[in-house]
């Protein structure tokens, strides 16, 4: 064995390796701190994915794979990184605020965080199926334990049980899949089995990669495996949910192209019609569904059941085309979330006000300025110009058509319309309704307020000069 | 030398027990001893496949999928645990705070 091979290879891993440094270094002050010295983890947690952006941006990428063709360090791989680590942070410093009103600070999430975008920064590298299952499994777990880290709360106790049973038995399904695949290849990686798939003909491999795929959608969320996502992201706490509607989805989609791309072209006839009448299910099933709520963190569950069907319709038109829209549109989604829930967190009081559509009532008055940029995050998530939102869609849209998929096309025109009218209930909410009892609490530190100033106009930036996110996606679509 | 078909049987027999066992049973604790069992069934198949096969690669995967049973099991029971404080009961028909 050449030992120095893989110490030279080291190179490509620094950024993964700063934020594994940070985490480690954030649980130890964790351990030593006092109860109201833990927002100390919190900001170290936030130096470190800054640094990792950092070290990202100068770090070299790897002409091949590295570790024995195990990682692709590739600028497929770096463009989701940054999508992490952008989540991360906006998901810790919406937690200062959330932790402040709940006046407790479980100060394990921001480690856990770090340590889940660890798990996904090698998932989205990874070219075979051990060091895929092993980085998955990573942020799978460490996604259970952030959605029920509340353990004195009886909605995230809830939400952290739902979450593990399904989440676990998803990934029992994946892993016989993957059984399977290596079975029928006798290899693991994904270059040597797809040299056994290459006809695309045999009963056997189309069923490990169907049972490979469904336990990936339902970590999208995607219909009919969406059944945990509204109780999940009800119960959990707040901030972490704008962590864990974003990354992992940005994760499992990013591992779906590469397999695709790599493994699964020859099933071509089969998963393109799969993922069409997924996405469609989704898209009805997501919006319909949100129509009724009165939550407004379950309404954003569904509506992020909904998006994950837009999405999907990228895969469906699966393409250079269509894996740049769908690149466009996670990163995009991940401000607009990030600035919904901030929404929530900005009136959220600490027994449970905030929740309801009802809550804002009011809230046009007291902050003028705050709901204008909540109608432009409004406008964004439905998909009407000059938001980053349309942009996403538009680029879907065009992707879909030009494949010939009009019908596709025209369905998923049609759940934008309905999607008009849950999230204007909003902002009708916010304007019309004038006997509320919103206030909007001062924290001193802004966190809440300066996240959705910022999403908010990252949005509008991304939907007037789309230009260089455009060619950065286009740029990164291409594996290899 | 025992077929591959009947590790295979084996296995996913093992599998579909545990399956059954998540989507039917009630209580919290038999729930998460099934998700073990589809766990060691995927196990059976893998070590049959590198047995079949005489190749280190079956078994190697089915040692990680020990390593991430063992994860999944000590989140699953603290899980479970800190329910169980709140609810003083395993039963998941309990689950009433979040509609759905």
């Amino acid at each position: 064995m050449d030992y120095s091979l893989y110490l030279g290879q080291l190179k490509y891993l620094i950024p993964e390796a700063i934020v594994l440094v940070f985490a480690l270094a954030a649980m130890i002050v964790h351990l030593f701190a006092k109860i109201n010295g833990r927002r100390a983890a919190g900001i170290l947690s936030i130096i470190g994915l800054v640094a990792a952006g950092i070290s990202l941006i100068y770090s070299p990428l790897a002409a091949g794979e590295i570790y024995s063709e195990t990682l692709s360090v590739d600028q497929f791989a770096l463009y989701f990184k940054i999508i992490f680590l952008i989540s991360g942070i906006l998901a810790i410093l919406l937690s200062f605020k959330f932790f402040d009103v709940e006046k407790s600070e479980p100060g394990e999430a921001y480690y856990l965080i770090l340590l889940s975008i660890v798990g996904m920064m090698f998932a989205v590298s990874s070219v075979d199926f051990i060091s895929f299952y092993v980085s998955f499994e990573l942020f799978a777990i460490l996604s259970y334990i952030l959605a029920g880290i509340f353990k004195k709360d009886k909605r995230s106790a809830e939400a952290g049980v739902k979450y593990f049973i399904l989440g676990t038995l998803s990934s029992a399904l994946m892993v016989l899949g993957m059984a399977i695949l290596v079975g029928v290849s006798g290899s693991t990686t994904y270059t040597e089995i797809a040299a056994m798939l290459a006809d695309g003909n045999s009963k056997i491999e189309l069923t490990g990669m169907l049972l490979l795929f469904s336990g990936l959608f339902f970590k999208l969320a995607l219909a009919p495996f969406h059944m945990w996502t509204p109780d999940v992201y009800e119960g959990a706490p707040t901030p972490l949910v704008v962590f864990l509607s974003t990354a992992p989805k940005a994760a499992v989609f990013a591992v779906i192209i590469r397999m695709i791309y790599v493994m699964f072209g020859g099933f071509e006839m089969q998963w393109q019609i799969i993922f069409q009448v997924i996405a469609v299910i989704t898209m009805f099933w997501g919006n319909i569904a949100a129509l009724t709520q009165k939550n407004i963190k379950r309404m954003m569950a569904y509506s992020s059941i909904a998006h994950a069907g837009y999405i999907m319709m990228g895969l469906a038109a699966f393409g250079t085309k269509g894996n740049m829209a769908m690149m466009f549109y996670l990163f995009v989604y991940l401000f607009m979330n990030a600035a919904a829930f901030g929404l929530i967190l900005l009136v959220q009081k600490n027994n449970g006000f905030g929740e309801y559509i009802d809550d804002m009532r009011g809230f046009a008055r007291k902050s003028p300025l705050m709901a204008g940029g909540i109608i432009v995050l409004l406008l964004s998530l439905t998909g009407i110009p000059p938001t980053a939102g349309f942009m996403g869609k538009y680029f879907l849209f065009t992707a879909v058509v030009e494949k010939g998929m009009y019908v596709l096309a025209v369905i998923g025109a049609l759940n934008s319309v309905i999607s008009l009218f849950y999230y204007f209930q909003i902002g009708r909410a916010m304007f019309m309704e004038e006997a509320g009892v919103v206030e909007i609490i001062k924290d001193k530190s802004y966190y809440a307020r300066s996240v959705i100033t910022v999403s908010v106009i990252v949005i509008l930036v991304i939907g007037i000069l789309p230009g260089t996110l455009t060619k950065f996606a286009s740029l990164s679509s291409l594996i290899k | 030398m025992i077929p591959i078909n009947q590790i295979i049987a084996l296995g996913l027999i093992i599998f579909v027990i545990g399956l059954f066992g998540v989507l039917f049973r009630k209580n919290l604790m038999i729930i998460l001893m099934a998700i073990e069992l589809m766990l060691n069934g995927v196990n059976v198949i893998f070590a049959g496949i590198g047995y079949h096969m005489k190749s280190p690669v079956g078994s190697i995967f089915a040692i990680f999928v020990i390593l991430m049973a063992v994860a999944e099991a000590a989140v699953g029971f603290a899980l479970a645990l800190s329910y169980f404080r709140q609810k003083k009961t395993y039963d998941l028909d309990e689950i009433s705070e979040l509609k759905g």
